[in-house]
């Protein structure tokens, strides 16, 4: 064929080019070839550079100083984690009602938000987005909720769950729910997984929609025998980036919990018994000026974080199988 | 009864029927005195023990007598008694005779011989000199005694004005001018000016021969003189108006149309009364989409019975006007908001001593008219005449007054149940109440009967069954059946609380009656009056512009922004203050020291972040008390010690209010506002249960066993409504905690916080008594001060002195039933009482970045003034009403304040037992540690000694650790 030799012929300069320009060059020239991809890629990676990773980088870096916000930072290497976890009681509480709060919500949240998705799409279409809306409330009303958790559960003898309990002759004293320690965390979890419903809901409600009716058709005939296994043969596969949003949001929501617990606890709640890794980050941030320690605080809870989505994913991965 | 309902029924449909839904609207004009005399009657009919003490209970008993028509006059100069501060003034502004000056505290006391027995109104001449601002107030006596209630608050009003143009600022924006007050001699019958519940001028009962008659000072200088028992004059029906002003020859004008803007308002009886700005229409006169005009009066500032407005307006040619009003009444939904118009001095007609404003949410045109629908026609004379608006409760007026009563009544028996039953009743017991109280029980079924006809009542006022009514009914029904049932009381009592609660806020909202007005038109009757609303495409394009203006407008910056060299003052504070604050700066501050301010209200957050990129401001105010130290030891503000003259503005503060802002030999802010706890009682219940207010604690535990008898509370806060306010709960037991530490002769810190004193005797003894008053007195842990105190149930607290303003305002029912005193104290061996208490505090400070050290010192100098804070404090009440007061820890400010004398000396007993509380590096911790203590020892039955203890170990581990943070000397180094 005398098209081959001269293909080559051809090729060599080329590739010697690419060669002297080394790797980088060939990224540029990769870039160049696919430019327009690229630009339209640009404003969400601009922005997601800047506000995201870059203040993650540098809250990691500041993890390293002694930084009290208003005089400039100075190196201290690694004394801020040495404190965090050999020095710091209040941190090892916080870590404990972080993961009990996590395992509660991100757990039994996640696969109670998947059951009520489930179940409401068996509904009809008619009455579907009533129900759909009753179960999102929690995510809608956010935070002014909490109010009427704080309402039911306050410690005043006219509080509601007080009132009920003292009416029935169930006790004679109020219960300080909310500010005795003995009662805080099995309020507060009540509460957080209340909250906690809505957080991969709506995903999963859209999921489910989206599931081809005609691979149930082809499961039947291939042998599906009940429910159960339509949902964990057919159903569940097909909707793997759902229930990996799901995942992801109430992961990181339910690590971050601080904000809804404080109208219901105050800040800081009696003996830190409920104090999350955030509450106690927010603590060193806001009230005591310790941005360094602060930093180191969420660059651990950072990485716990991404650990937990890491193990999360492989076990999603395994739906189906 | 059956018939009077029919009756209201037929007028009510009918006045409903002739309202045409249109933006015109008519004012219709119900004779006021009808439903009244019927309503005394339905009232008789069940027979409620009102009060006893007030109006209504004395008309009662004085019901049939004469109302002689004669004038006595007396000579004020002549008074036969006096407190001094009493002078005799002759020839005063520009009256001739003579006239008497009564100061603000004291009496004076006239004799007066009435030939002809009878009731008389009371007519005084007054001026009202200046004093601090506030209404002028006093109780007037009659042969020895309160005649009745209302008769110990008799309000009489200033007059005040703009002081001078409105201004514009560099960016066009109108600056409303400030207020000042014209006083001049004023004619008044002494009314109820205070609830509004009477409209009549009050009838006082005078004997054959010599009676006495004085006036005891309660607020305010007021110079009077004249005082005339007479009749007023009776007002004519509009028909008879009519007929007599056409038998003179008077006609209709033609052709005439004189529009008189709202803002234009030439006195007010209010400082607040002031021109406002609304941008909700584009049919508002002067408007502009987007930059601030004033071009209205009223709102909702404008809402309490007896404020007024008066226009002065010329008119071309003598004749009969109709009377057009441009407003707007969007607050009270589904009911009217009233009014009483008098012109050049007199209600003109029956019909005009109550116009009803119905509400609509737009602005429209209200015309006075017949009940036919025609337009009521005016005479007035060629030249200046005088429209004069007042609000009033109208028809409302007994309605009101009757729910009013019911509270009393239904929290009294509320308290009489509770004194038998506890807070915590035992569900499953008979108390038997109906053997124990058969008249609590009977009260209980007659008022519920009682509302259900108010209810009628209010239903054939409105038209409309709707929010306005369901609290009535509900609480009708829930009392009827509790009469019935007797045996369930025990176990409804919260329920009966909250809707007491509740009534006593619909009635908070049913008395007030705002309206807004851009306009009115004195016109000719066949003039066609221009159109109220704008319209669809109008309001369209009208909220278009201003969307496309809110990108270019700066609405964070305040009055004349200026450039370059400016100092830059950041305020944690409303839109409301703030303008105050800059119009106060540009018309005194720059006006006198050439130096520009540009002012801008912030959020608390903001200031750190702008600190750290170094934009912030020269100056921050209006701070939490812990940010000047925390800045300070981060070398971020100036310390103000450095300045020569520092210890002159020092010194015009209390001490303990300065005291958190030192730190190691400096001072790193001034206080804006300090406050500090007292001691709160309801006179009524400590006098039914026959003890005093506690001077000590000692007298509170021989009282605490009277109260617990009875099932009443003491308060000591030491919780806050966490949702509210979720940071507050630590302070907030500090400050509990504070009292008694100090009155032990404890201290929070040894060595300028180099460690935590409270491992002291005196702290622990302290903390000892503080924790058991919890434990072994059972005082509450948690509760709502402000509902248990209007409720009864909580008649003695300790509480921020601040609250009382929140009970002047949002407890009528109560009013004059409580006080407030001194905290408890401790016995010293000298025999006088240590009262001392905490405090907390607001702070300016100055940012260490400023470009003009000496300039910022100024504007810090001239901030904390008296002649500012004083300006200030009053201005910010008049803005925003007494739940405002300004709490100015400037000591010579707050005697200016407009402060009942009384109220007043308690407040400085309290004021000089005041300890501030130090601010250190990790002091954060002393107040968070207090509550961990403190919950631990009430929840937990731990030993209070160990636990304080314990918890002072953490707090100096921390207060070590921060100060080795910043280099200072910590207990290590000391031994």
């Amino acid at each position: 064929m005398p098209s081959q030799p001269m293909q080559t012929s051809l090729s060599m300069p080329y590739k010697r080019k690419l060669a002297e320009r080394g790797r980088l060059g060939r990224l540029l020239a990769e870039i160049k070839k696919n430019k327009v991809s690229y630009l339209f890629l640009a404003p969400y990676a601009i922005i997601f550079l800047f506000f995201t990773v870059l203040p993650v980088l540098i809250s990691i870096g500041f993890s390293f100083t002694y930084y009290n916000i208003l005089e400039p930072p100075q190196w201290i290497g690694w004394r801020n984690y040495i404190n965090l976890f050999l020095a710091d009681e209040v941190f090892l509480i916080s870590i404990k009602n972080t993961f009990l709060l996590a395992a509660i919500t991100g757990s039994l949240g996640y696969f109670a938000s998947f059951f009520f998705a489930w179940l409401i799409n068996e509904l009809p279409r008619r009455i579907r987005p009533l129900f759909v809306l009753v179960f999102y409330a929690p995510a809608l009303a956010g935070y002014a909720v909490a109010q009427i958790w704080g309402i039911l559960f306050s410690g005043d003898a006219y509080g509601w769950m007080n009132g009920f309990l003292m009416k029935i002759g169930f006790i004679r004293e109020p219960i300080y729910w909310l500010t005795d320690p003995n009662y805080m965390l099995p309020v507060l979890l009540v509460v957080v997984l209340w909250m906690s419903l809505s957080h991969g809901f709506l995903a999963f409600v859209a999921g489910l929609q989206t599931v081809d009716r005609s691979l149930y058709e082809a499961g039947y005939t291939d042998g599906i025998r009940n429910r159960w296994q339509e949902l964990w043969y057919i159903t569940l596969p097909s909707m793997r980036p759902q229930l990996m949003f799901g995942a992801v949001m109430s992961i990181t929501s339910s690590f971050a919990i601080h904000d809804a617990l404080v109208p219901l606890v105050g800040f800081p709640s009696t003996d830190y018994a409920a104090h999350t890794v955030v509450s106690h980050l927010v603590d060193y941030g806001t009230f005591r000026f310790e941005m360094g320690y602060a930093s180191a605080i969420a660059t651990v809870l950072f990485l716990v974080m991404v650990g937990t989505n890491k193990i999360v994913q492989r076990l999603l991965r395994k739906v189906g199988q | 009864m059956k018939r009077f309902l029919q009756i209201l029924l037929v007028v009510v449909f009918f006045s409903v029927f002739i309202f045409p839904w249109s933006t015109n609207m008519q004012l219709q004009a119900e004779a006021s005195d009808s439903p009244h005399s019927e309503l005394v009657e339905r009232l008789e009919a069940v027979a409620i023990g009102s009060r006893g003490d007030d109006y209504f209970a004395y008309q009662a008993q004085y019901e049939g007598f004469p109302k002689p028509a004669r004038e006595i006059k007396i000579e004020v100069a002549n008074f036969s008694r006096a407190s001094h501060g009493v002078e005799v003034l002759q020839d005063f502004a520009g009256r001739p005779g003579r006239a008497v000056k009564t100061s603000e505290e004291g009496f004076i006391e006239w004799k007066v011989n009435v030939d002809t027995p009878g009731l008389y109104q009371i007519k005084i001449e007054y001026y009202p000199v200046e004093g601090r601002g506030a209404s002028i107030e006093r109780e007037l006596w009659l042969n020895g005694e309160l005649p009745f209630f209302e008769a110990s608050q008799l309000i009489i009003k200033r007059v005040w004005t703009d002081g001078g143009q409105v201004r514009r600022d560099n960016r066009d924006n109108d600056i409303r001018p400030g207020q000042v007050e014209t006083p001049f001699w004023r004619e008044l019958y002494l009314a109820d000016y205070n609830t509004g519940y009477y409209p009549e001028p009050f009838h006082f009962y005078f004997h054959a021969g010599e009676n006495t008659l004085r006036f005891t000072a309660v607020k305010e200088p007021l110079v009077i003189g004249s005082i005339t028992l007479c009749q007023k004059k009776a007002v004519p029906t509009y028909d008879e108006y009519l007929r007599d002003h056409l038998a003179k020859g008077r006609r209709p004008v033609e052709g005439q149309f004189i529009k008189v803007q709202g803002e234009s308002a030439q006195f007010r009886s209010e400082p607040t009364l002031y021109a406002i700005n609304d941008r909700t229409s584009p049919t508002t006169e002067p408007y502009h989409h987007s930059k601030i005009r004033l071009n209205a009066i009223g709102g909702y500032r404008w809402n309490l019975p007896g404020q007024w407005i008066k226009w002065r307006f010329e008119v071309p040619e003598s004749g009969l006007y109709k009377i057009v009003f441009k407003a707007r009444q969007n607050s009270v939904r589904g009911s009217y908001c009233n009014r009483r118009l008098l012109i050049n001095g007199e209600v003109p007609f029956l019909e005009t001593d109550n116009l009803e404003f119905r509400y609509n949410n737009n602005w429209n045109n209200y015309t006075i008219t017949t009940a036919e629908g025609e337009p009521c026609l005016f005479y007035l004379e060629k030249g200046e005449n005088e429209l004069h608006m007042e609000v009033t409760l109208g028809r409302l007026a007994d309605l009101l007054r009757a729910v009013e009563d019911t509270i009393f009544q239904l929290n009294r028996a509320y308290r009489k149940i509770l004194m038998v039953t506890s807070a915590n009743p035992d569900p499953y017991r008979d108390y038997q109440l109906d053997k124990l109280m058969p008249d609590v029980i009977a009260l209980l079924g007659k008022q519920g009967a009682f509302l259900d006809a108010l209810a009628a009542q209010l239903r054939d006022y409105t038209g409309e069954r709707g929010t306005q009514t369901a609290i009535l009914t509900q609480m009708a029904y829930q009392l009827r059946d509790m009469a019935d049932k007797p045996y369930t009381i025990h176990r409804r009592m919260n329920s009966f609380k909250e809707n007491i609660g509740a009534l006593g806020a619909w009635l908070r909202e049913m008395k007030v009656q705002p309206i807004d007005i851009d306009y009115f038109v004195v016109a000719a009757p066949e003039q066609k009056i221009p159109r109220a609303d704008a319209g669809f495409f109008g309001k369209m394009w009208h909220e278009f512009r201003g969307m496309i203006a809110s990108f270019f407008e700066d609405y964070q910056s305040i009055g004349d922004v200026h450039g370059g060299e400016a100092v830059r003052v950041w305020a944690v504070t409303g839109r409301d203050q703030a303008q105050l604050l800059k119009q106060m700066i540009d018309d005194t501050f720059t006006a006198q020291t050439g130096i520009p301010v540009n002012l801008q209200y912030i959020q608390q957050q903001v200031l750190m972040p702008a600190v750290v990129a170094g934009r912030g401001p020269d100056v921050a105010s209006n701070l939490y008390r812990n940010d000047p130290i925390n800045y300070a030891i981060r070398n971020a503000v100036v310390d103000l010690t450095e300045f020569p003259d520092f210890s002159g503005v020092e010194k015009r503060f209390h001490p303990s209010a300065i005291q958190p802002f030192r730190f190691e030999g400096g001072v790193y802010a001034l206080p804006d506002n300090q406050t500090f706890p007292v001691l709160f009682y309801r006179s009524d219940i400590l006098e039914e249960l026959g003890i005093d207010v506690p001077e000590t604690w000692d007298d509170l535990y021989h009282i605490l066993p009277v109260l617990q008898k009875n099932h009443l509370e003491f308060g000591i806060p030491i919780s806050v409504q966490l949702q509210a306010d979720p940071y507050g709960g630590p302070e907030l037991a500090m400050q509990s905690y504070a009292i008694f530490l100090f009155q032990w002769g404890g201290e929070l810190y040894r060595g300028n916080g180099i460690a935590s004193a409270l491992d002291s005797e005196e702290a622990i003894g302290a903390f000892r008594f503080w924790t058991e008053l919890f434990l072994n007195y059972g005082l509450p842990v948690w509760y709502n001060f402000a509902n248990r105190f209007r409720i009864g149930e909580m008649p003695l607290a300790v509480q921020d002195y601040q609250t009382y303003n929140q009970l002047i305002v949002f407890a009528p029912e109560i009013r004059g039933l409580w006080g407030f005193a001194p905290v408890p104290g401790v016995r010293r061996p000298d025999g006088s009482i240590d009262r001392s208490v905490g405090s907390s505090a607001m702070a300016s400070m100055m940012i260490k970045a400023t470009k003009d050290k000496e300039a910022s010192w100024e504007f810090l100098k001239w901030w904390t003034s008296a002649e500012t804070q004083e300006r200030f404090g009053r201005e910010m009440e008049t803005l925003l009403g007494a739940a405002a007061r300004h709490p100015t820890a400037n000591m010579e400010a707050v005697s200016s304040l407009p402060w009942p004398l009384k109220d007043y000396k308690a407040l400085m007993d309290q004021w000089q037992w005041v300890k501030g509380i130090q601010e250190v590096p990790g002091g954060y911790f002393t107040p968070r540690h207090i509550t961990n203590a403190l919950r631990k020892v009430i929840y937990q039955k731990e030993d209070p000694r160990e636990t304080l203890l314990d918890y002072v170990i953490t707090i100096n581990d921390e207060l070590t650790s921060k100060r080795l943070e910043f280099g200072l000397e910590t207990l290590e180094d000391r031994e």
